[in-house]
């Protein structure tokens, strides 16, 4: 096990390191960000002088180096807009992220699995092929698309919900409505072919000559099996949820990393940049290992191990 | 009560697949006798498989269904059960175990939870009590740490345990019936030879009948009473275990006595019947065997054979007809 906690925690390291460089050369090439911050007409001399103040005149190497050392002791610099330390301002908008993305994981799942249950046991009949029906719209519907329109319903014309902004229950029911659906449909049919798999298998048969009734079947002996592979796709999609908050939250103006990492894009404020894709790319790596060991706590073949 | 404990009266039984119906039972009958054992043989294909799991009710839902016949058990017609009814007797009045012990067992559950569920679906009975008797039946079919086994996961087991454990979960609520699908084929010899001996043992024990299918005349030879042989889908012959050694009236039986190896089988190259079991639809008129037969005549593929019967030896066969039989004279 302590093998185990080692080996994941070297790859962790590997995969921060290597998602940071490859931002750190990505937003080099965008150019850099003097020119924004000053105006298109200033005097060379001037744009040198900035530049030389932030560093940007050194060898592209040396400034990585710097980065890299300053950033193995937590220190990823100012933000060059409002001078705040940037780790600090990317950790201020966590709680906001995490509050839109595990609401609409909750949200998911609670829906989900339940349903994809059902769809494979009543398969092809018209509740499956409609369940069916509506997760393909649901996964071809856009993110943005699909806020928009609620928007439109909820807030606009029937003017029961908040359009934009954060800090209360209300400002939050549709970004997590908008961010849930792409889930709701990738879970219920990963449920119900996980199920459907399962419930073919030689050893439900077993437990069905045993006398087990076929809800049993089901809610027992099929689903513990099927939840190994749910749980990697939830916790996947844990990932993809925080990351994919950033257009929910743009368009809901909710004050998370997703929104600031997009302002900060645009505005070239790469320091704050790096800082959002080192919490975002521990995060990802920290849930991974969490449903690693969850997979082993159904799984007891690699619980052995 | 009747001595005959399972009575299978023309059953057929049809499969929808992609390519439309097909029949891979048709009109099997047989019957079982209580505390029989009863072989059922034929090679791959033939429908053993599907012939038990009808009994048992577990032939999938959708895709198959009974098209004719009856099946009895304790005088009652089967066939006719609801699901419900059905629930009742399986792992309790009748029990069955799989060709496959490595796949057959739910691999994120504790032997101790798969094999309380049959008492939990049957017996009113405390933890404690059904803990004592799931350690004691696993016990009985020799399997050692019985204590310990209840809390592994079947992938800790060995092919031979794990068959154990299958035997055990068959066993539990003490069933009037035993289908045995192939128990052994997936295991190594020395193992088979233990697992026959102890299904020996326990028959005797419980005065159990058991169904017990295998393409293994050895087997039968060691274990069985009776013998059904079936080919393609029907059964071709029905006899005494002695009388079908001694006196096996269709050719299709006589093939797979000669194509057994024994002893002596290395003198000669390996007998074994000629072409392949016809798929279900493949099958025409006349005798589905006639194509593979040394001794087909005209009438054979013609006309499908009926029963002949020879007191309790049953065979399918047109040589068995009297008018032949003078002929052949
Ligand atoms: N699920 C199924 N779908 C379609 N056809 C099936 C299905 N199961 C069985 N069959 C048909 O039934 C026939 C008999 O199969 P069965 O499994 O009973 O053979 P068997 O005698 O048990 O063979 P083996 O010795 O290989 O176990 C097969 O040839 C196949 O065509
Ligand atoms: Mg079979």
């Amino acid at each position: 096990m302590l093998d185990f906690i080692v080996k994941r925690l070297l790859q962790v390291v590997l995969v921060v390191f290597l998602a940071l460089t490859v931002v750190f050369f990505l937003i080099r090439l965008s150019g850099d960000p003097t020119t924004l911050f000053l105006p298109p007409d200033a005097p060379r001399e001037q744009i040198e002088e900035y530049r030389e103040l932030l560093g940007f005149n050194r060898p592209l190497y040396v400034q990585y180096g710097d980065f890299m050392f300053n950033a193995v002791q937590g220190d990823f610099g100012q933000s060059l807009r409002s001078g705040e330390d940037a780790l600090s301002l990317v950790l201020q908008r966590m709680p906001a992220t995490f509050q839109l993305a595990i609401s609409a994981l909750f949200l998911s799942i609670i829906i989900a699995i339940p349903l994809g249950v059902l769809s494979a046991y009543k398969r092809n009949t018209f509740f499956d092929k409609a369940s069916v029906g509506i997760t393909v719209i649901g996964q071809a519907i856009p993110n943005f698309w699909f806020g928009l329109i609620l928007i439109y319903i909820f807030a606009a014309q029937l003017q029961l919900l908040p359009s934009s902004g954060g800090g209360s229950l209300s400002h939050l029911v549709l970004p997590v409505i908008t961010l849930a659906l792409y889930s709701v449909s990738r879970f219920v049919r990963f449920t119900r072919s996980a199920m459907l798999d399962v419930l073919s298998k030689d050893y439900i048969r077993t437990s069905r000559a045993a006398g087990a009734p076929t809800s049993r079947l089901i809610m027992k002996y099929a689903l513990k099996n099927s939840l190994i592979p749910i749980i990697t796709l939830v916790a996947l999609d844990l990932g993809v949820l925080l990351g994919g908050a950033v257009i929910t939250e743009a368009v809901f103006s909710w004050p998370g990393v997703g929104r600031l990492l997009h302002q900060s894009l645009m505005n070239r404020d790469f320091p704050i940049v790096l800082a959002g894709v080192f919490i975002i790319a521990i995060i990802y790596a920290v849930i991974n290992f969490i449903a690693d060991i969850l997979y082993a706590y159904v799984n007891p073949q690699i619980r052995v191990k | 009560m009747s001595d005959i404990l399972l009575e299978i009266k023309d059953l057929g039984i049809q499969f929808n697949t992609g390519k439309g119906p097909i029949q891979p039972i048709r009109g099997v009958s047989f019957s079982l006798k209580s505390g029989e054992t009863l072989g059922v043989v034929g090679e791959s294909g033939s429908g053993k498989s599907v012939t038990s799991l009808a009994v048992m009710g577990l032939l999938p839902e959708k895709k198959s269904k009974i098209v004719s016949g009856s099946i009895h058990f304790n005088d009652e017609d089967i066939t006719k059960l609801s699901e419900k009814q059905y629930r009742k007797l399986r792992g309790n009045e009748m029990s069955m175990i799989f060709q496959e012990p490595m796949t057959s067992l739910n691999p994120v559950f504790t032997i101790g939870e798969l094999l309380s569920e049959p008492l939990k679906q049957h017996k009113k009975m405390s933890k404690k009590e059904r803990k004592e008797a799931i350690i004691n039946v696993l016990k009985q079919v020799g399997i050692p740490r019985a204590e310990q086994i209840i809390n592994e996961y079947p992938h800790q087991l060995s092919g031979g345990m794990r068959q154990r454990v299958m035997i055990s979960l068959a066993l539990l609520c003490e069933p009037k019936l035993l289908i045995c699908d192939e128990p052994t084929t997936a295991l190594d010899v020395t193992i088979q030879a233990q697992i026959l001996e102890l299904m020996k043992e326990i028959k005797a024990e419980k005065n159990m009948s058991l169904l017990f299918i295998t393409h293994d005349l050895g087997v039968v030879a060691e274990m069985c009473d009776r013998v059904v042989v079936m080919y393609a889908g029907e059964i071709v012959e029905v006899a005494e275990i002695n009388e079908l050694f001694d006196q096996p009236l269709h050719p299709y039986t006589q093939g797979l006595i000669h194509s057994r190896p024994t002893n002596n089988s290395r003198k000669s190259a390996l007998y074994s019947i000629k072409g392949q079991v016809p798929r279900p639809e493949e099958i025409g008129i006349g005798c589905t065997f006639a194509n593979r037969c040394p001794h087909a005549f005209e009438k054979c593929l013609k006309e499908t054979p009926p029963i002949f019967e020879k007191g309790d030896h049953l065979s399918k066969c047109w040589l068995q007809d009297s008018k032949r039989q003078a002929v052949m004279k």
